[in-house]
């Protein structure tokens, strides 16, 4: 894998961009207001800042071992069978997290645009597509990050103008008046919106210069954070703190409102609903990406795009699980605390203490250190 | 690769050509006569000419040439009268002359320009064939061959496939000398390097590779000649013989190779650092490598001011996507989603549907089928009946389909726009490959609606991602580290804005103006040539320190030399300043 | 390297036998389907449902003549559809009607509209749904009302954008009339919405009328009467409760419309110097200001700032309307009515229907929210308890074109 071709740090970034805005943005309007009322939006901002404490952790721990994924670091650090099971495990949260983005991709499309088109056919669909991707090496999965960032987000951002007549910002007041207790036990679920970012475990080593990992993951997180702040306060200018715990999907919501009199497109949201088309598929695709990248790995294989059909199989019958929409989200909501917390959060810091206490990777971390201060 | 490579080695078990390179040049003229009348036995066009040679006639000499191939005038004039007439006089006594009665008639005896020796008779059969003369002696195992090349041909015209408003009008013709002295013309630098090769067994075409040796990327160059040197096939008839050989990906709808007809263009390019490959028998000139943007790009774009070249360039990759998008767009909308647009339109094309028997899907592939089928029909058929095909096809069909009630005029217009678009993509071959996505993602958004051809888009976008041309992201400048090429993308930046060639095609020598220098003769232009590119790389910093001390050619050289240690890695690039200056 | 052909054929074959087998499930012709217009709904009376329908449209349910009284029929549902055929400009096997109305009855509107289904030639699609009328026995309903509002806002192909009137009488009435102007009902009635000359109803898109009832639980929804062959949507229709609570007058609706500080371009009357003097608002702001008094309770004070011109006095020679004292004049004029106006208004809702339908208490949770803390819990009551100061300050810009 070493001649594979590397990606630059703008790449990672769009990578990462693309890959955390998912499913999560339609909902969390609505989820950070039942959980923090119309200080929200404050929630969004501490989840993003925990997430780049914990980017910054990951690529720390990614330095220590230079060219490794953690599939193999993981098992430097808490010995083989550990480090197997980590991996499984981290293996089986890419596939059950690709499941849900595919799942709930089928439940907003079959609302918003295809009612009729059966859930499977728009899941294999996109399986399908998102298995084209993930065949690819990652520097394509970079490039086509690159390319579909500004063409999903700056749309979108473009389309909220003609609503802002439409908004009454004073609906985030009051200010700071939630209390403590409340704003802490939301922000559990807020931080799972930015799960995705944990992928760095698996990119880094694939980055031409991993040591501007911890950059680029602050600066697209922080664009994230942006991003997501901004769908929660014009999601709540626009319909107000009571209106929105309504509201199943009130990012949406927010473009079906938004008219463009006199334009070809009158009704935006169909437009915005296919740029978000574009958001799930990077999502998922990188997802899978990781899926079959993290199973190449451990089962040490040469050549493992072949997986990823057999992969997508999977998916599609892990997506059909939950019966109805309430259960997926109720689903989602028990994988975001019992995988995605403990995967995206706990576990990578708990790998780097170990490591720095059993004092490993030193070597290696500082070799690469010098070699990169020889060349500069 | 796939198939191909399986093959290729038993291709290359049988190479008749190199088993066959062995046959020295006899002695005897007769038997090199017979040896050259066997070989080409029927071959009609041959001439075969004897003549005799010295005051007493004691020289025995022959001519062989094709008919049609050779000037004969020049050869008359230059080999035969010389020969023959001139040295009749002279006193050519065994005593009087010194050395063989061959190399007097190499050295002295013809007065053409181009004459070679060649000690095999089988590869003089060679050049024989490909319009050279044969000069046989008597008695000397060597072969003169006279380049008297000189066949009827097109002379330079207007390029037909790549006509321009603003821009030389000569273009490439059939003939490869001529091509490359179109090219010579414009670059007037040693450092413009044409390597000629010889490809297809049978057809032993001459391919010329072209490029600019301190600018070329190293790596590209290697690449193109081992691609091109592991072409094994009968006859190379076209340059799109090579290129189906030398491209990247065989199963890509998308070409990964430019070809062009202007000489201009080429030159262009290689002043950016690709490679041209210029292939006898063809104007088209091969350009490798070839990215999206470049394929989108039309020499005229850097003959006019930039805002009018911006604004052709956005309007040419609008036209694109619309050729690709529009059909199902109005399908998508017209078949699944009428809720998007404003009630009134909606109500409208309902309107004008009523009655239409087909369904959008169907009614779309109908239409664009039909201009297809009248586009082939018109490329076909000469000038005048063409585009009375054109007028027939578009107006008259078009009108009565509408009145009979077969298809709406919407549908019409969205083909007519389509078709209109498609042609204002200037690269004809990716106007094709967009073409034929066209239906894909027709079919898609047929099925699926918006979100098929949303998906549609993915992985046509995907596979473009996936693509890479000689090493070069098939859609750089717009990916990758590379952003100051952007200027040369979507728009076309004021050309001091450019100053520096691309990173992603060029291997040395970056910087290809002097933005102070141009401005004028105040000594504040270094100054600001130094801040302009004081952000850059390793490469430009080497070619600064070079010119820097005002040796112009020196420098450059000294820039081809430091880009080889500073390839295009990351990590090396950091290494660089330091090495430059 | 596997070959790529066998990839590219079996995927070309994936996709044909994709589009051959089962696919275009959700494809529905642009031509196929019925634009609904304008959907009026109203509740099931039987014995009043007499509609003799134009276009055979009678209601029927299995061959029943008249709809009889069952569980079943609870709501009767009508759409207006226009004649697309027509605007081809040759329809000619289409009739010259530039519209139809249909109308059904049925347990709620789903129901009804399947039944449309079984009656129509064409895909009934409400994506360009311009106007939900609303029935006066519907309003009245406090079951049904909400019923159907519930269903019309989880239906995603109705917009939000909407708007909604409650008509008096019959809401289907509407919907077959043909009106003067523009044959189409729907587009009609948004154009009339649209146009925001006049502050004498309220319009209230139907995203905004559910938000209301959720956050302040009530709505004023404008009025729509029928008249022969044009509509007057005029004055209001107060929805609290879950139901209907009163009509609201013209006058007051505009009242309604300055203190939540919304002003359609409308004219004030007043009298000058025993002159009616037309003057024409075209600019309104409002300000609240909440405070809490020594005596702990709560103050409101609302202050309108208007800008407008005078329309027309009186034709004399002496007339001098640019006259500083003269505009003075005029300017406490119509502030003195706005204030009386609003005041009204204010005192209506806060005695008699004991609504807080602006939002006071929003807006006292947003900007004071220690004061919010004390009376949240029971904030109808502290409502009505408000002691609310109305003023006005207004400012004359213009004249028009003569002194």
């Amino acid at each position: 894998m070493n001649d594979q071709e590397k990606i630059t740090s703008n790449q990672l970034m769009a990578i990462m961009l693309s890959t955390i805005i998912g499913i999560g943005i339609l909902t969390l309007p609505r989820t950070v207001t039942e959980a923090a009322g119309p200080d929200g939006w404050m929630l969004v901002l501490a989840g993003g800042v925990v997430a780049i404490i914990l980017s910054v952790v990951i690529s720390r721990l990614g330095l220590m071992f230079p060219g490794k994924t953690v599939v193999e670091y993981s098992g430097d650090i808490i010995t083989k069978p550990l480090g197997f099971i980590f991996s499984l495990g981290f293996f089986t949260y890419y596939v059950l997290f690709c499941a849900f983005e595919a799942r709930v991709f089928a439940e907003v499309t079959k609302q918003f645009l295809l009612d009729r088109t059966p859930s499977e056919a728009i899941i294999i669909t996109m399986l399908l597509g998102a298995a084209y991707l993930a065949r690819q090496d990652i520097a394509t999965v970079g490039r086509v990050g690159e390319m579909l960032v500004p063409v999903f987000i700056l749309p979108s951002i473009l389309f909220l103008l003609p609503g802002i007549p439409e908004m009454d910002l004073t609906n985030l007041l009051p200010f700071m008046r939630t209390s403590p207790g409340k704003l802490l036990t939301g922000f559990g679920t807020i931080v799972t919106s930015y799960l995705g970012f944990e992928a760095l475990l698996l990119f880094q080593p694939f980055m031409a210069r991993p040591r501007d990992a911890a950059k680029a993951m602050t600066v697209a997180l922080s664009a994230i954070i942006l991003i997501y702040v901004l769908a929660v306060v014009t999601a709540v200018a626009m319909f107000g703190v009571v209106e929105i715990q309504q509201l199943i999907w009130p990012t949406f919501s927010v473009y079906r409102v938004i008219e463009i009199p006199g334009a070809f497109i009158e009704n935006i949201h169909g437009v915005v609903m296919a740029l978000w088309v574009v958001a799930v598929y990077t999502t998922l695709a990188v997802f899978f990406f990781a899926a079959v990248t993290i199973l190449g790995r451990i089962l040490a294989l040469k050549e493992y795009s072949f997986t990823a059909l057999p992969l997508a199989l999977l998916i599609y019958f892990l997506a059909l699980v939950p019966n109805n929409v309430s259960q997926v989200y109720n689903y989602l909501d028990a994988f975001s605390l019992y995988l995605g917390i403990p995967f995206g959060f706990v576990l990578p810091a708990v790998l780097y203490i170990i490591a720095r206490v059993r004092g490993m990777g030193k070597e290696g971390g500082n070799g690469r250190e010098k070699q990169a201060k020889k060349s500069g | 690769m796939g198939l191909l490579d399986r093959f290729r080695p038993k291709k290359q078990e049988k190479e008749p050509s190199k088993e066959e390179a062995k046959d020295k040049a006899s002695s005897s003229l007769d038997k090199n006569l017979k040896y050259l009348k066997d070989k080409l036995k029927d071959c009609n066009d041959v001439v075969y000419r004897e003549f005799r040679v010295g005051n007493r006639q004691q020289f025995r000499f022959a001519l062989v040439y094709v008919d049609g191939l050779v000037d004969r005038n020049m050869l008359n004039e230059e080999v035969l009268k010389s020969l023959m007439l001139q040295t009749k006089h002279a006193n050519l006594s065994p005593g009087i002359i010194t050395g063989d009665v061959f190399s007097i008639a190499l050295r002295s005896g013809l007065t053409t320009s181009e004459v070679k020796e060649e000690e095999y008779i089988d590869k003089s059969m060679i050049a024989l064939l490909s319009g050279d003369s044969l000069v046989l002696v008597d008695g000397y195992k060597k072969v003169l061959v006279i380049g008297s090349k000189g066949w009827p041909s097109r002379g330079v015209q207007e390029p037909q496939t790549e006509s321009v408003i603003r821009g030389p009008r000569d273009g490439f013709t059939e003939t490869m000398r001529f091509n490359t002295a179109l090219l010579r013309r414009r670059l007037r630098d040693p450092n413009l390097k044409i390597k000629q090769i010889k490809v297809g067994v049978r057809s032993k075409t001459d391919v010329a590779l072209a490029y600019m040796e301190n600018i070329v990327d190293k790596n590209v160059l290697k690449e193109v000649e081992k691609r091109l040197e592991s072409i094994n096939i009968d006859g190379v008839l076209e340059s799109g013989y090579i290129e189906s050989f030398i491209e990247d990906r065989k199963y890509s709808i998308f070409p990964q190779v430019q070809s062009t007809e202007r000489p201009d263009r080429v030159a262009a390019s290689l002043l950016e650092g690709r490679v041209a490959i210029i292939t006898d028998n063809t104007p088209f000139v091969l350009l490798v490598p070839a990215t999206l943007n470049i394929l989108f790009q039309s020499s005229e774009d850097y003959y006019e001011r930039w805002f009018i070249a911006s604004f052709i360039r956005i309007l040419r990759y609008a036209s694109a996507f619309i050729s690709l998008v529009l059909p199902a767009v109005y399908i998508a909308i017209t078949s699944y989603h009428p809720g998007l647009i404003p009630t009134d339109l909606a109500l409208y094309i309902a309107g004008t549907r009523t009655g239409v028997p087909f369904p959008a899907f169907i009614e779309a592939i109908i239409m664009e089928l039909t201009l297809e089928l009248l586009r082939e029909a018109g490329i076909r058929l000469p000038g005048p009946i063409g585009q009375t095909i054109g007028i027939v096809g578009g107006l008259v069909i078009g009108q009565a389909a509408v009145q009979a009630g077969l298809v709406s005029p919407i549908m019409v217009i969205v083909v007519a726009i389509t078709a209109i678009a498609s042609f204002a993509v200037s690269s004809y071959s990716v106007g094709i490959a967009f073409r034929i996505l066209r239906f894909f993602i027709i079919a898609l958004s047929a099925v699926l609606g918006l979100y098929g051809l949303v998906m549609g888009l993915l992985l046509t976008l995907v596979h473009l991602c996936s693509l890479k041309s000689f090493g070069v992201p098939y859609l750089a400048p717009l990916v990758g580290n590379t952003y100051y090429e952007l200027g040369d993308a979507l728009v076309r930046a004021p050309q001091t804005v450019m100053y520096r060639r691309p990173k992603t095609l060029a291997g040395g020598n970056m910087i290809r103006m002097r933005v102070g220098g141009a401005k004028g003769t105040s000594g504040g232009g270094s100054g600001k040539d130094g801040d302009e590119g004081g952000g850059g790389e390793a490469k430009a910093g080497s070619v600064k320190a070079g010119d820097g001390n005002g040796k112009g050619k020196a420098g450059e050289r000294k820039a081809g030399g430091g880009r080889d240690n500073g390839q295009k890695s990351g990590g090396q690039q950091e290494g660089g300043p330091g090495t430059g200056e | 390297m596997k070959s790529k052909l066998k990839r590219a054929v079996s995927l070309v074959l994936a996709a044909g036998v994709m589009l051959s087998t089962a696919g275009c499930w959700d494809r529905i012709e642009i031509n196929e389907r019925i634009f609904v217009l304008g959907l009026a709904i109203d509740k099931f009376e039987p014995g009043k449902d007499v509609q003799a329908g134009e276009d055979g449209a009678e209601q029927q349910e299995e061959g029943s003549k008249q709809p009889e009284e069952s569980p079943r029929n609870r709501l009767v549902v009508s759409i207006v559809f226009p004649n697309v055929g027509l605007l081809k400009g040759e329809g000619a096997i289409v009739s010259e009607d530039a519209k139809f109305a249909v109308s059904t009855v049925g347990p709620n509107i789903f129901e009804a509209v399947r039944q449309f289904n079984t009656r129509l030639n064409g895909n009934i699609f409400f994506g360009h749904v311009k106007a939900i009328l609303l029935g006066e026995a519907l309003v009245k309903d406090e079951e049904l009302l909400m019923e159907v509002l519930d269903g019309l806002e989880r239906e995603q192909e109705i917009s939000r954008n909407v708007d909604v009137a409650v008509v008096k009488g019959k809401a289907k009435d509407a919907l077959f009339i043909k009106p003067l102007v523009e044959p189409i009902v729907g587009t009609y009635i948004e154009k009339i919405f649209r146009q925001r000359k006049t502050g004498r109803f309220y319009p209230k898109n139907f995203g905004k009328v559910v938000t209301s009832i959720r956050e302040t639980g009530g709505a004023v929804l404008p009025r729509l009467v029928v008249g022969e062959k044009e509509y007057n949507i005029a004055g209001g229709c107060l929805v609290k409760d879950r139901k209907f609570r009163a009509w609201l007058g013209e006058l007051e609706v505009r009242a309604i419309q300055w203190l939540e500080n919304m002003a359609g371009e409308d004219v004030i009357s007043v009298n000058v110097n025993g002159v009616s003097v037309p003057f024409e608002l075209t600019e309104l702001k409002r300000r609240k200001e909440i405070w809490r008094d020594d005596a702990g309770d709560v103050n409101l004070h609302i202050i309108l700032e208007c800008e407008g011109n005078i329309e027309g006095y009186i034709l004399a020679v002496d007339q001098d309307l640019m006259n500083e004292a003269f505009i003075q004049q005029v300017e406490r004029a119509v502030e003195r009515e706005m204030v009386a106006q609003c005041t009204g208004v204010m005192d209506k809702f806060q005695n008699e229907f004991q609504l807080d339908v602006w939002g006071i208490g929003n807006h006292i949770r947003k900007f004071r929210p220690e004061i919010w803390e004390d009376v949240k819990d029971n904030w109808q009551e502290a409502f009505t308890e408000l002691s609310v100061d109305i003023s006005a300050c207004v400012k004359v810009r213009r004249v028009g074109v003569i002194k």
